[in-house]
């Protein structure tokens, strides 16, 4: 009798920790299959014009559903960049959620089955998807920019010069319009005893300089090549930009201290003050303007350059195995309309639909204006990022960027550095 | 003579094994736990490095591929390399200073400022132990910001310009300031360990060594240090474990940069299992990393075995 208490307790013991495990798929899934719960998940901060915007489209949606419950969980970006796939992969997955754009991970999971198919919902609703900010959500094998529709964005992104413009006045210097006009201004301030770029090249601006210089001497085709697999990348291209990055510091452009620096302390020494100049994303756009009050700022895109870091934003994904994909179509719709996206405009994100000057701000109008410039082609082009074609890229762009910045490293080991990680995540065959 | 204690051993053997069976159930719950928080784990990691996979879909079997990839990537190379240095940082460094700091407390400030003044002291040494390690991170890398951080603040201020550094960007530099933090964080363990074994030790001996005239520095060396050989022993095994397994320091630190001048096995393992989704890959670093901890670990428990019975000798 013993014994069998014994085996008994020993066999709860077991399914305890095996029901542990997944206890929380479980008491989730429960409620949500009959049409009345929408359960949404993002981790853009409270205070950004994303979760402003997408609270709207919230209150949209609960208007318009009134008997449909909306539940909805900040999530953190950590946790859907590392675990990501295994939520989605589990019961646990919510109706609609933010997902990361690019082949590492809406890629992976696409190609693993765990998305919903959404090219024809998108016909059949008539979605206005059909330009390059939402190529971010076609993928084709794993692969990002064609194929079926996986996700949806509704805001876009582009990295450019951030610019004192007060400074830049007191130095009766106008302007860049090529690359040539930008080391001028540099040099300017560098004789001045002024290290003119603020540069974090700890995190990913760094790598954003060194693409944006890798893509002054690159075309469609190679850009293709490199983001695309459409065939061999131009590695000279990245050879001549690292040469450029190293001659950067070598004039004091670049603080060899940046190697310390991360991305927020770059910005903020810009918002203090400290450095004229800023290449970085329109993501800062919306504090900036708040946080900057005693000079003027304005932004350019990289001078000279035709391409440009940016793309459409994260997307809107509806996992496979949701349980109200109706209601999360409903949602996508929502947060597309020129309402949610103009007041994205406002607040300093940048609307992929925001309606004819349905934007007020001045920050709004600036890379709305921009961004439209760069859908359309006639201002440039969106060459999407340096470490989106294969996973882990952005860690290996980081450690050379940073061993530029340091002089550990000469420019062509650094593109046959690029090279190799490239070559070992690029898909085989 | 010799027969007797032999035949009492027996007796008390026959004694306590009355019923053995009986008490095998209490193993259960525990070999339960080790079954699936340790064992099946393990197993599966084997099988993952077996194979190679995206974390996502099927693994595809390739046998021992990963593992021979690994023996000619310079990245995991040198994250063991580190791992030298950090077992420096986080062993060596500690045990040796924690040793003095607790024969001082014990010796020199109990005496003579009071035993509340050397348990704040202890105290405060342990501070970093249960601080959040995350926190703690988030403290090192403001003061170590090259810009506006408070240790190049301070150098400027007192006119020391030429040593302001880039700590934690200058990546010949980098290893040594993770290595300082991991110093301050682990003092606190050797300290508090190394004073609890210092009151087990008979104070008889070092009256009798005063009385012969043995200096403070005397009796450290020839008292204190071999009393406290089983302390240090335990405290050289626990630390060097940690040190080849330290991840979060190096995450919250330097995430492994700048380029890979800190990475460590650990946070090499998991960025291949997070970052560039290699799961087959991370998970053959992560053996790897699990069997040299094993083999150092049983290394070392062999030596304190050893030295423990050595000074149960010398002591009787």
């Amino acid at each position: 009798m013993r014994k069998y208490t014994a085996v008994l307790a020993a066999g709860s013991l077991v399914l305890a920790l095996g029901l542990g495990a997944c206890s929380t798929s479980g008491d989730d899934a429960g409620g949500a299959e009959d049409g009345k719960t929408l359960k949404i998940w993002w981790w853009e901060n409270d205070d950004s014009a994303l979760s402003q915007a997408w609270d709207t489209a919230i209150d949209i949606f609960e208007e318009e559903h009134p008997g449909v419950e909306v539940q909805f969980e900040l999530k953190t970006y950590e946790q859907m960049q590392q675990s990501g796939q295994l939520i989605l992969d589990s019961n646990d997955a919510p109706d609609v959620l933010e997902y990361l754009k690019g082949n590492a991970t809406a890629g992976v999971v696409s190609k693993a089955g765990l998305l919903t198919d959404l090219t024809d919902v998108a016909v059949e609703r008539g979605w206005d998807v059909e330009n390059t900010a939402q190529d971010v959500g076609l993928y084709e094998d794993g692969i990002m920019g064609s194929g079926q529709r996986y996700g949806v964005t509704n805001y876009g992104e582009y990295v450019g010069l951030f610019y004192n413009t007060d400074m830049l006045t007191e130095y009766d210097l106008d302007t860049p319009e090529t690359l040539a006009d930008l080391e001028t201004i540099m040099q300017t301030f560098v004789d001045d005893g002024i290290t003119p770029l603020a540069l974090g090249s700890a995190d990913y601006p760094g790598p954003h300089l060194l693409y944006a210089l890798a893509l002054s001497h690159m075309d469609d085709d190679s850009l293709a090549a490199f983001q695309q697999f459409t065939g061999e990348p131009d590695w000279t291209a990245w050879e001549r930009a690292a040469t450029t990055f190293t001659e950067w510091v070598d004039k004091g452009y670049i603080s060899t201290d940046s190697t310390g620096i991360p991305a927020q302390d770059s910005g903020n020494a810009f918002v203090a003050g400290q450095y004229p100049l800023f290449y970085s994303g329109t993501w800062w756009a919306g504090s900036f303007t708040a946080d900057i009050t005693d000079f003027a700022w304005n932004q350019v895109l990289f001078p000279g350059n035709d391409l440009h870091p940016g793309s459409g934003g994260n997307l809107w994904v509806v996992p496979a195995k949701a349980k109200n994909k109706e209601l999360a179509y409903d949602f996508i719709e929502i947060t597309q309309r020129p309402e949610v996206q103009n007041q994205l405009g406002d607040l300093g994100g940048v609307p992929v639909a925001a309606g004819d000057s349905g934007v007020s701000e001045p920050v709004g109008q600036l890379v709305t204006a921009r961004f439209s410039e760069l859908l359309s082609g006639e201002g440039g082009k969106l060459a999407w990022y340096p470490d989106w074609p294969v996973a882990g890229l952005n860690d290996v762009l980081i450690a050379q960027t940073s061993d530029l910045v340091q002089g550990n490293v000469e420019p062509a080991q650094v593109a046959s550095n690029i090279q190799a990680a490239y070559d070992a995540g690029k898909p085989q065959g | 003579m010799t027969s007797l204690p032999s035949m009492s051993a027996r007796a008390r053997r026959s004694l306590t094994t009355e019923r053995p069976s009986g008490y095998w159930w209490y193993i259960v719950p525990g070999a339960l736990g080790f079954l699936a928080v340790v064992l099946v784990p393990f197993g599966m990691n084997i099988f993952y490095s077996l194979t190679a996979w995206s974390g996502v879909g099927d693994p595809q079997f390739v046998g021992l591929d990963n593992y021979a990839q690994l023996m000619g990537d310079a990245t995991f190379w040198t994250s063991f390399r580190n791992s030298a240095f950090f077992v420096v940082a986080m062993a060596i460094f500690p045990t040796a200073i924690g040793v003095l700091v607790a024969a001082v407390l014990f010796d020199f400030i109990a005496p003579r400022f009071g035993a509340r003044t050397s348990s704040l002291l202890r105290a405060l040494f342990y501070l970093p132990q249960i601080l959040p390690i995350a926190v703690a991170g988030v403290l090192w890398k403001w003061m170590y910001q090259p810009e506006y951080g408070i240790i190049n603040t301070l150098f400027s201020s007192v006119g020391l310009d030429g040593l302001r550094q880039n700590w934690l960007g200058d990546s010949d530099l980098a290893i040594y300031s993770v290595m300082n933090v991991l110093i301050w964080l682990q003092i606190g363990y050797t300290v508090v360990l190394f004073m609890a074994g210092l009151s087990r030790v008979d104070p008889a001996l070092h009256e009798a060594a005063e009385l012969d005239g043995a200096g403070w520095w005397q009796r450290f060396r020839m008292i204190t240090l071999v009393q406290l050989r089983p302390e240090i022993a335990v405290v050289l095994i626990t630390t060097s474990v940690a040190a080849l397994k330290v991840f979060a320091p190096i995450f919250v630190l330097t995430r492994g940069g700048p380029g890979t001048s800190t990475i460590v096995p650990a946070y090499f393992s998991f960025s291949n299992f997070f970052t560039t989704t290699r799961v087959g890959y991370g998970a053959a670093v992560a053996t790897v990393l699990a069997l040299l901890v094993t083999i150092i670990a049983v290394a070392l428990l062999r030596y304190q075995t050893r030295t423990t019975e050595g000074f149960d000798d010398d002591g009787r």
